[in-house]
């Protein structure tokens, strides 16, 4: 950035344009309206920054994040433990949990397998998946990957490492009512609520 | 069907035009670098959401929107079909402009709602004939296969979803393939690849073979009325997954009779896809080792090319000029054929600049083929180039500097 820049400035427009999706214009212009902000306003901004990395932490039984781990979820006994949704993202399961269908556990991927992005098996919480197997009174998995290449390839690839465990667990997939590409993230309520009681067994 | 409104915004050398067209032969005569070209550009755009020939999306916009906020260009289209009237919109933005890294997204539209590309292609049928036809024949196996695939795109839209993820799934295949030969590591993650690749790869597969096939039996025919000899121009795809088989594609000699009395194309298509998946299966399996150690995918639609002979001889290296064009003439007629036998509908054909390599009878029985459809957009820098006899009821256009008009007679 500019040298005529206070420094502050010009760290803060640096720090905006590493975000995906702001080019270089769109940072200056959000540092200079956070610079004009009453104070209090961009403090609160920056404690909530601050909250976010220090008190947001990943559920040890399900890798969704939380404030507390286990999660809310997690720790809900009226859940049935018997059921394990796998999503890719968190935000994944806030769409499922908005249906108001699904009453079992969730397992949080955090992404899904792309040779082209470096994302292989080993950098999702695959193993830890297959370790749950082993811990919980688990009867079926929904793969409710995203209905992508990519989500189908990751669906595989649990499945067949499962089934390479030994396990006899019933598997199910997502019913295909969503949208052609569309994220579970984008899918609507209703459509996903179908897909979720529509789900069909893997082979 | 036909085109029968256009309307380009900062298209290429457009600004802005509106413009009716009417059916049947369209000349639009002009100077070079006046916009003929562009209109062509424009239907094939409508036809398939894309620009013909490797244009980038960053040529397709007019140098002057540049001023504007959003710097866009649109190609609205409204298409008259058996079925009634459509209307295609497409619209392509250019969302960032970091130098060096400019961005575009389009929007597409069908009948004012927004669509997928896979459920906008399709709905205008158009075959392109330009002189950068020739690379058809001497050119590399990638432009043989962009033929079949404009074809098959047009008149097929499981293709086009099938072609999208398929070229999706190489690419990440590769990058496995490599990753796994420069560091080693778990090779089971290669079969969850294995298997997308397979399935949209034969679907693709088959849908070739059968276009390769009544193309053809098609294009025999058309070579002989253009040349007035009759030589055989033979067309057989060429694949390790389909030949592995003994596939009838791979028969050179079948005759045009033999489309006709193919009965239901559509079950042996389903039926050639699982026998092709299957293949394509074993032969993967086989070659493993070799593709991890080469880190490239190695078997697949990708791989392909498309056999042309004349009289048995392979055009590819031995064809002369003037054979090279007849046939690329040929093989485009053809294109037009396949996609009336299939769809019920004739094509818009869109002839570039071709009518000027022609000798007098070549042209005459071009022109003959082409007034057979129900619109076809010509351009032509001289318009005694073209018999008047068999352009009696053609409209003139005068295209002059990015301005249409039309010629009174
Ligand atoms: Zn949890």
């Amino acid at each position: 950035m500019s040298s005529a820049l206070p420094r502050p400035v010009a760290r803060l427009i640096d720090a905006f344009a590493r975000l995906p999706g702001i080019g270089p214009k769109t940072a200056s212009r959000l540092a200079f309206h956070l610079l004009r902000m009453p104070d209090d306003h961009a403090l609160q901004l920056s404690e909530a920054l601050r909250a976010l990395k220090e008190s947001v932490v990943h559920c040890q039984r399900c890798y969704n994040i939380a404030e507390t781990s286990p999660c809310e979820v997690c720790a809900d006994p009226s859940r049935d433990s018997g059921t394990v949704c796998v999503v890719e993202e968190p935000l994944d399961v806030i769409a499922l949990e908005r249906t108001g269908e699904y009453k079992g556990l969730y397992h949080v991927l955090h992404g899904a397998i792309s040779p082209v992005d470096g994302i292989g098996p080993t950098d999702l919480r695959i193993d830890e998946l297959v370790r749950r197997m082993g811990v919980e009174p688990i009867r079926e998995i929904i793969l409710a990957t995203n209905p992508s290449l990519e989500g189908d390839a990751t669906a595989m690839f649990i499945e067949r490492a499962l089934r390479a465990n030994g396990s006899e667990v019933r598997l199910t997939r997502l019913a295909r009512g969503l949208p052609v590409g569309g994220d579970i993230e984008y899918a609507d309520e209703v459509t996903l609520g179908r897909a979720m009681t529509g789900r069909s067994e893997v082979r | 069907m036909y085109l029968h409104r256009l309307e380009l915004v900062n298209f290429r050398c457009y600004r802005h035009l509106e413009i009716d067209l009417p059916k049947g032969p369209i000349l639009l005569v002009g100077a070079n670098a006046q916009g003929k070209t562009s209109l062509l550009e424009a239907a094939f755009v409508l036809a398939t959401t894309r620009a013909p020939y490797g244009i980038l999306d960053r040529m397709l916009i007019h140098w002057g929107a540049g001023d504007e906020v959003i710097p866009f260009s649109r190609v609205w289209g409204k298409v008259e079909r058996t079925g009634g009237p459509s209307t295609i919109d497409i619209v392509n933005v250019r969302t960032t402009a970091t130098p060096g890294d400019e961005r575009f997204t389009k929007r597409l539209r069908l009948d004012d709602a927004p669509r997928r590309a896979m459920d906008v292609i399709g709905t205008l049928n158009v075959v392109l004939f330009t002189p950068r036809d020739i690379d058809l024949i001497h050119g590399a196996p990638a432009e043989r296969r962009r033929y079949l695939d404009v074809l098959l795109c047009q008149i097929d839209r499981n293709y086009v979803r099938a072609l999208g993820q398929y070229n999706h799934v190489v690419v990440q295949r590769n990058h496995l393939l490599r990753r796994l030969r420069d560091r080693g590591g778990d090779r089971t993650e290669l079969a969850v690849w294995d298997e997308p690749l397979v399935t949209h790869g034969a679907r693709i597969l088959s849908r070739r073979a059968a276009a390769a096939r009544q193309l053809d039996a098609l294009a025999h025919q058309l070579h002989i009325d253009l040349v007035g000899d009759d030589q055989r121009l033979g067309i057989a795809y060429r694949s390790q997954v389909v030949e592995a088989g003994g596939d009838a594609a791979t028969d050179p000699i079948r005759s045009p009779d033999d489309l006709d009395a193919a009965p239901g194309v559509a079950a042996d298509v389903a039926n050639a896809e699982a026998e092709i998946a299957q293949r394509f299966r074993r032969l993967l399996a086989g070659r493993r080792e070799e593709e991890i150690a080469r880190g490239v995918s190695l078997i697949g639609p990708h791989r392909d090319d498309l056999e042309l002979r004349l009289d048995g001889v392979d055009l590819r290296p031995f064809g002369s000029r003037g054979q090279q064009r007849t046939v690329t003439l040929a093989l485009k007629l053809a294109e037009a054929g396949v996609m009336w036998r299939t769809t019920g509908e004739r094509p818009v054909l869109l002839l570039d600049d071709v009518l000027s390599e022609l000798d007098r009878n070549r042209r005459r029985r071009l022109l003959a083929h082409v007034s057979a459809h129900e619109q076809a957009l010509i351009t032509t820098t001289d318009v005694t180039a073209v018999d008047h006899a068999q352009l009696e009821h053609a409209t003139v256009l005068d295209v002059a500097a990015a301005v249409v008009r039309k010629r009174e007679v």
